[in-house]
Order: C-alpha cells, then sequence, then structure tokens
C-alpha cells in the first residue's frame, strides 16, 4: 500500500495524477494510517478541506423591491429603523443580558423542543452527553497524537544516526 | 428565471464564487464587495442565464474577470519573486497544528495568481481539468504544466520546512 | 437634521446589539428548536481551574436528525459566527467522516472557548465554555 501511495503521490506532484489517484489520495491523507514518511504532506490536504468548508460565501438576499416603490420603500425603512434603534437602545442601558433560565438552574437541558423538568434527569442526560462530546474529542485526538509521536521518533533516529551529516549539509547549503 | 430557480441554480454555486475572489483579492472584505456585485447584476440579468449550458465555468470565470478588472484598477503590489529566501516562521511554531495551516494557507497564497488560482480550482473546487482550461481561458496542456509547477513548488517548501524543523530540534535538543 | 439623527440612533444600537455574542444568538435561535438538543451546565459555575480562569458554565447544542440541508446550515452559521466574532481557529483535526474545530478568543478579562464536532454524518455538536480571568 505504502509503495502504491508514493507512487500516486509522485504523480500527484508531477501533476499527472488521474481523478481516481487523486480520490485515494485525499482518503488515505484523512484517515489515521497515515505512514511516518507521508506525514508531511497531510497538513496539505487537510488545508484544502478546510479551505472548502470554512470558506463561505456570504450570504446574498435576492432583492423584492421594485424600481417605482423603492424611494418610498427606503425612507419608510430611516423610520422604521431610527424607532426600533431607539427601543433596542432602551433595552440594552435598562434589562440585564443574561437569559434567566440559565443562571437560576445548575442544568438546562430541553430535547426536541421539551425541557426536561426533573433536576436529577437533566443532570444525568447533560453529564452523559458532555462525556459523549469528550469521548469523540479523545478518539480523533489520538489518531494526531499518535502521528506526532511517530514523528518524533523517526526524527530522533535519523538525528542520532546522521547528525553530522546533517551538519555537513547545512553547511554546504550556506557556502 | 425566477427566484427560487436563481437560487437553485446561481446560489449553488456561491461558495465556490466567493473563494474564487478570495484566492484571486486576498482580502475578505474586498472578496465579499465583490461576490455582492456579482450577485446582482446576476440577477438584473437573470433572464439571459437561462441559456447557459455550463454555468459554475461561466460563474466561475466572470468572478475571476471582475477580480482581474478591480485589480487592474488598483495600485500595483509585486508577487513575491521566485529567488525570495523563505524565512518561514518558526519551525517550534509550525508544531503548532493550527499554524501548521495558517501557513500552508499562507504558501497557496504565495505562489503566482495562475498556478494559485488552478491548484485551488482543482484541489480544493476538485474540477475536471477541462472545466478549469475553460474558466482561466487556457487549454488543458497549459492547465496541467501550471498545476504541476504549483505541486512542485509547495512540495520543494513542504520539504524543505521538515528539514528545518528537524534542524532546529537537533539543534535545541 | 432627521437623518443625522436616524443615522445616530442607528449607531448605537447596532454596537450594541453587536455586544450580544453571535454564537450566543445561535444558541438562542436552536435551543427551542425540536430538532435540536440543549444543554446548560452550570455546576462548574464560578469555581477556578488550573489555569487561573473562572467558570462560567458550558452550554452544548446537538443536531441528531439526518437532515443534511440542516446541518449545512447550522455548520455555516457557526463558521459564519466564529469568524464574525474574531475567534481564532486553534484545532482542527479530522479522522475519516469525523471532524473536530477549535476556536478561541480572548478579550480583555474574559476567554471563550468554542468546540464544533461532526461525528461522522450521525450527528454535529456545538460546545461553548465561557471563563473570566
Amino acid at each position: 500500500m505504502t509503495n502504491n501511495i508514493d507512487d500516486i503521490l509522485n504523480h500527484y506532484f508531477e501533476g499527472i495524477s488521474t481523478a481516481g489517484e487523486d480520490k485515494i489520495l485525499k482518503d488515505y491523507f484523512r484517515g489515521h494510517q497515515v505512514a511516518p514518511q507521508h506525514e508531511m504532506y497531510k497538513p496539505l490536504f487537510d488545508q484544502f478541506d478546510q479551505e472548502r468548508e470554512s470558506m463561505i460565501a456570504p450570504r446574498f438576499v435576492i432583492p423584492t423591491a421594485g424600481e417605482k416603490g423603492k424611494r418610498r420603500a427606503l425612507r419608510s425603512l430611516w423610520i422604521a429603523s431610527a424607532g426600533v434603534a431607539a427601543v433596542l437602545l432602551l433595552c440594552i442601558l435598562l434589562l440585564p443580558f443574561k437569559d434567566a433560565r440559565d443562571t437560576q438552574q445548575e442544568y438546562v437541558v430541553i430535547v426536541n423542543g421539551k425541557k426536561i423538568s426533573d433536576p436529577q434527569k437533566a443532570k444525568e442526560y447533560a453529564e452523559a452527553m458532555f462525556t459523549q462530546a469528550c469521548a469523540i474529542k479523545k478518539e480523533n485526538y489520538q489518531s494526531l497524537g499518535k502521528a506526532k509521536e511517530m514523528q518524533e521518533m523517526y526524527n530522533a533516529a535519523k538525528i542520532i544516526g546522521e547528525a553530522k551529516k546533517g551538519t555537513y549539509l547545512l553547511t554546504t547549503r550556506n557556502q | 428565471m425566477n427566484a427560487h430557480q436563481f437560487q437553485q441554480h446561481i446560489l449553488c454555486y456561491s461558495d465556490q464564487i466567493y473563494r474564487m475572489a478570495l484566492s484571486m483579492l486576498k482580502d475578505e472584505n474586498k472578496a465579499k464587495d465583490l461576490y455582492q456585485d456579482l450577485m446582482m447584476r446576476l440577477w438584473e440579468r437573470r433572464q439571459q442565464l437561462d441559456g447557459i449550458a455550463n454555468r459554475r465555468a461561466f460563474l466561475l470565470t466572470s468572478m475571476r474577470n471582475m477580480c482581474i478588472d478591480k485589480l487592474r484598477k488598483e495600485p500595483v503590489t509585486e508577487e513575491i519573486p521566485a529567488g525570495t529566501v523563505d524565512l518561514g516562521p518558526n519551525p517550534h511554531q509550525i508544531a503548532e497544528y493550527s499554524d501548521t495551516l495558517n501557513y500552508l494557507h499562507q504558501l497557496i497564497d504565495e505562489l503566482p495568481e495562475m498556478q494559485r488560482i488552478i491548484i485551488r480550482l482543482k484541489d480544493v473546487e476538485e474540477l475536471d481539468t477541462w472545466e478549469i482550461a475553460r474558466i482561466v481561458s487556457m487549454t488543458e496542456n497549459a492547465v496541467a504544466v501550471n498545476l504541476s509547477r504549483a505541486r512542485k513548488k509547495l512540495r520543494e517548501k513542504i520539504v524543505a520546512n521538515q528539514q528545518k524543523e528537524k534542524n532546529y530540534d537537533e539543534q535545541y535538543r | 437634521m432627521k437623518k443625522f439623527t436616524t443615522t445616530l440612533l442607528l449607531v448605537f444600537a447596532l454596537i450594541g446589539s453587536a455586544a450580544a455574542q453571535q454564537i450566543e444568538k445561535i444558541f438562542d435561535k436552536y435551543m427551542d428548536d425540536e430538532r435540536f438538543q440543549y444543554i446548560y451546565d452550570g455546576s462548574n459555575m464560578d469555581e477556578v481551574n488550573e489555569k487561573g480562569l473562572k467558570n462560567n458554565g458550558q452550554k452544548m447544542l446537538m443536531l441528531n436528525v439526518a437532515d443534511a440541508g440542516l446541518m449545512k446550515t447550522f455548520s455555516g452559521e457557526v463558521q459564519e459566527a466564529v469568524k464574525a466574532e474574531g475567534y481564532k481557529t486553534t484545532t482542527y483535526v479530522r479522522h475519516s467522516t469525523n471532524k473536530i474545530q477549535g476556536y478561541t478568543k480572548e478579550t480583555t478579562g474574559r476567554k471563550d472557548e468554542v468546540t464544533f464536532i461532526q461525528n461522522g454524518n450521525e450527528n454535529v455538536m456545538l460546545i461553548w465554555e465561557s471563563f473570566t480571568k
């Protein structure tokens, strides 16, 4: 499998990989069994995924007002906005910010629109959900932790075995 | 084309169009403004959009052309020349995963414009070469050459940083 | 004069409303939605952790329904909110179809942490923890 990945990686960086090979590479780097010598490329593929998922377009609101009514609508909007702004300002100055529901109770649990009124059941449910979240995080971080551990081990072996050679290369490159 | 059809056939490509603007302009606010401008223009000319065969290619080309116009009107900022020494962040910082991703984003942004656009269309948007060729008005062969150069450059920089990290560990352990 | 006054009032309102956190608005929006589960845990309220930060409670929103459209909308709103509020990405872990994104925002006297977990195609979780320095 590693040899195959090496070949596909070479094709990829030469710019001659097929769509199928690109998919194999992406699935490989999304998994948790990335070989140590390929670890340095994982962030590149993660970066592509992250860009696709996090760079989201702002919302475009399809205009509905016709040309004739535009000015009148705008004037009404100004007046209405001024009124809303005045009310909002009063609310912000006079009313407390925090949600009263949250501060008075230790646990608030609402499942599918219905609040769990029994405090003990709410506590048990809340603890179970946060434990589940921690378990998911732990499982996924383990793969990252293992990869980093393997990388460090690999570096240690290389450093001990080739320390002088590495220094020599650095020296010659800087000349 | 009515509002519902506009939503279904045009706005479904919003994210890709926005990312094209972001990649070319490298400025979130400008990209957002230009994106809104394009959407407004497309909405105003929606009746002419029905006959277009490949809408995605048309939309991405339109966005690209608007970005080129915008960049032409602005003061010229030179791209980083090929021979510039890569100072990069401290290798110790690269160990932090979030900094790694920011660093890679920066590496891609530092590629020459055409290579940057093509590699993102290929690896982020996952478009086929023929479609990319249509969007950037090049032959498929030229797209392949630019893609190859972009990926090779990234590989060189990744490998170079890997070496820097090893040397740093060696020096400070 | 009239336009100036209305503009001024608008500006005040905008400043005030911007103070209400966008992440908090997402919780307010979906907490009573029957497709979601909402949990507030204030059991550790006011406790000081090993980093010297005082806990202000944590909230979670979980979407279990296999509604790809809603999942995409919800994820998009979260991404917009963290970007608008200036959160810094501290973690991005991807493992098969699972994904964890961690964000932090530090202001004077306050630290907020947001975690967004995508657990395969089964559910998504949004967790918000707030601390006082």
